[in-house]
């Protein structure tokens, strides 16, 4: 133990004896079992609203979405994206089978799994998520063999595919399924929620996308959609 | 931590007479209120999340030891190392010790106010580090070496000419020959300079805006995204930050989620929420292989079990400065202080010494509104008032002002002798004054009246006086 450590505590001791309202019992049972806290009706939609509301979220944060029958149909609609976008037809994927094992060369794409930071720089990314966010829009992550967080950060186009039924309510669903994911050392090293393209208000409080990371984050959306 | 604001009432004049800066506080005055009170009442239950917000951390400042004894676990056992900090200067010798062992040469940083407290970047800089901070206001205000204008926005003050003479100063050793002036661009040009930074740096430093017990996760809230390039790509991710930043589980994280963004810039959430627990595991494909938190304590334990440990529920959202009219008229600058506004009329003479920052409680009108918005309902201004208390009873109230206090109280102590002072002092102003549209009003005082007629005309009381329509027995 460092003498800072014990110092520290030394003086937290102190003023809870002064003050009188410690309980370490209670605490240590807080955290075991996390009492439930006041949740918003927007954390919590039905199940009938989640989609909508993810989608007029998902738009306000200034993200696109594009429907998608199905799994096998996203490679088409990245192109058709990326021939909007005016860019070219090459996209780096990571190591996941749900993505690699679909048919990008048919839909006229180059495919890269390189993950070095010059590789992706100015690059498109299309990844997989854990969760849309139906209380704010944002999309949800983790990080992993299946998620490197680079991809959602250094390409300029980042592109996730989610499926409806992926949609949640509010952060307490993305906590639950963050828990779920627990290896050996805990939860994943990293949980993301990205809300749209990275942005800044800096410069006169004027907000301006494509601050340092992805200057468009599109959002393919599998499953039915109404 | 440097404290100038002795200096506050020279700077206050200067900034009042800066028709620039004004024209700037003007507009930040009016808009980021107006923001936050929208964002506020599309969220039927935010006044009951502020309630939860405010419980959660009383309960976390009754059992700090139980909870960062917990997350210290948590976080060990995802393969972070803690470092405990007593002062500022223990917490930047831990992070220049952590910066050598990997034989760091360049360093990224996320915005964070602990490490202005601590004046971290002088310190590594000093050591021969290059530091370069990548939130884009932050950046801004390194290459023009100032402090920060505001805990949220830091170059709020500054127009965009002044980011553009700025950056190409500053941006031409990276090749950059032609000067921008439009926003866009130069947020453009940043992200090109920042980007090589981020791809080369070895160390990368972020603050926490929140660590959770639970989990032993520490969470990142940014628009920009640039803290988490800064988490990711170096090979060690360094946190420094403050040992009441804690809750005790995701639950009550997501009261936080809830309330921040709104109170701050009124969104329904920031860009990028993110929270981060231990080096790269196994599988990953990418993340630093060092992960390290400085927990600092840097004054913060001296506040609990006083009468300002409430303060330390602050989550520097930044509504109290938005919604201050003495912030909203001199900006954050004139507070000399890294803490400006309310909040930092309150954190300051916490950490640096009540006669270093005496001014800064003094410097408000106690109208209640930063009480009003704060999201975790700090009584800011009782704890004002507390300082002010302290001011008086170490006697560093100016001598002027503490021999008028005296002469007041006495004065109220012998009625008649009050009476007739007040009668005299009514006549004397009836003596002086002129009529205007309906009122009488005194433009000129002698003495320390001088102060007050200097910027603005003194109201004179009308006749008969109150007591002598009492009296009479006069009512209406």
């Amino acid at each position: 133990m460092s003498d800072a450590r014990n110092a520290i505590f030394a003086k937290i001791k102190a003023a809870d004896a002064k003050r009188g309202n410690a309980s370490p019992a209670a605490a240590k049972a807080r955290l075991e079992t996390p009492p439930p806290q006041l949740v918003p009706a927007m954390g919590k939609p039905a199940a009938a609203d989640a989609l909508d509301l993810f989608i007029a979220k998902a738009i306000e944060l200034g993200c696109t979405v594009a429907d998608c029958p199905s799994f096998d149909d996203v490679p088409a609609k990245v192109t058709a994206y990326l021939n909007e976008q005016d860019s070219p037809l090459q996209v780096m994927l990571p190591m996941d089978e749900d993505l690699s094992s679909l048919n990008w060369l048919q839909a006229g794409l180059t495919v890269s799994a390189e993950t070095s930071r010059q590789a992706l720089d100015g690059n498109t990314s299309v990844t997989r998520a854990i969760a849309g966010v139906a209380e704010t829009g944002a999309v949800a992550v983790t990080s992993g063999a299946k998620y490197p967080v680079s991809l959602g950060l250094l390409p300029d186009r980042h592109i996730f595919v989610l499926k409806v039924d992926e949609i949640t309510g509010g952060y307490e669903d993305v906590w639950r399924l963050a828990r779920n994911a627990k290896d050996n050392q805990g939860v994943a090293r990293a949980v993301n929620l990205i809300g749209g393209p990275s942005r800044t208000g800096d410069i006169e409080a004027t907000l301006v996308m494509g601050a340092h990371g992805p200057r468009t984050v599109h959002i393919v959306l599998i499953g039915p959609t109404s | 931590m440097h404290v100038t604001s002795k200096d506050f009432d020279e700077k206050a004049r200067a900034a009042i007479a800066d028709d620039q800066l004004q024209m700037g506080l003007f507009v930040f005055g009016k808009i980021f209120p107006l923001m936050r009170d929208a964002k506020a009442a599309e969220l039927p239950e935010f006044e009951g999340l502020r309630d939860s917000a405010r419980d959660i951390k009383t309960n976390v400042l009754e059992n700090l030891g139980t909870y960062l004894d917990a997350f210290e676990a948590r976080a060990e056992e995802a393969g972070g190392r803690i470092h405990w900090a007593r002062t500022a200067e223990e917490a930047n010798s831990i992070v220049e010790r952590l910066c050598e062992e990997v034989g760091a040469k360049d360093i990224i940083k996320s915005k964070s106010m602990v490490t202005e407290e601590l004046e971290l970047n002088d310190h590594l800089i000093d050591k021969g580090y290059s530091v370069v901070e990548t939130d884009l206001g932050e950046y801004i205000i390194q290459l023009r070496n100032e402090k920060p204008f505001h805990i949220v926005g830091p170059a709020l003050h500054l127009n965009a000419g002044q980011v553009s003479d700025t950056f190409y100063e500053a941006h031409k050793k990276h090749g950059r020959t032609e000067k921008v002036e439009d926003k866009v661009k130069l947020v453009e040009e940043a992200r090109i300079v920042l980007r090589e930074r981020f791809k080369n740096a070895d160390v990368g430093i972020t603050g926490a805006n929140f660590l959770v017990a639970e989990t032993g996760q520490i969470v990142l809230v940014t628009n920009e995204g640039n803290a988490d390039l800064t988490a990711t790509l170096p090979k060690r991710h360094i946190v420094v930050t403050g040992i009441e930043k804690i809750v005790p589980t995701l639950d009550d994280l997501s009261v936080f989620l809830r309330i921040l963004a709104r109170s701050a810039t009124g969104q329904d959430t920031s860009n990028y929420v993110s929270l981060y627990s231990g080096p790269r595991r196994a599988r990953d494909a990418d993340g630093p292989e060092q992960f390290d938190i400085v927990l600092v304590d840097n004054g913060r334990t001296d506040m609990l079990g006083t009468p300002v440990e409430e303060m330390l529920r602050c989550i520097r959202c930044g509504a109290c400065l938005n919604s201050c009219p003495v912030f909203s008229t001199v900006g954050g600058q004139t507070y000399g202080s890294v803490y400006s506004g309310p909040m930092g009329a309150v954190w300051t003479p916490a950490l640096a010494s009540v006669s270093s920052a005496a001014k800064l409680p003094n410097a408000s009108s106690f109208c209640g509104k930063c009480e009003e918005v704060c999201p975790v309902r700090i009584p800011l201004p009782s704890m004002m008032r507390h300082w002010r208390e302290k001011e008086f009873e170490a006697h560093l109230t100016p001598s002027g002002q503490r021999w008028g206090l005296g002469m007041w109280a006495w004065l109220g102590k012998h009625p008649s002798l009050y009476r007739a002072a007040t009668n005299l002092a009514g006549i004397g102003l009836r003596l002086i004054s002129k009529g205007r549209s309906g009122k009488r009003l005194a433009t000129w005082l002698p003495f320390i009246g001088q102060g007050w007629t200097q910027s603005r005309d003194l109201a004179v009381p009308q006749e008969p006086t109150f007591l002598s329509q009492y009296k009479e027995g006069r009512r209406r």
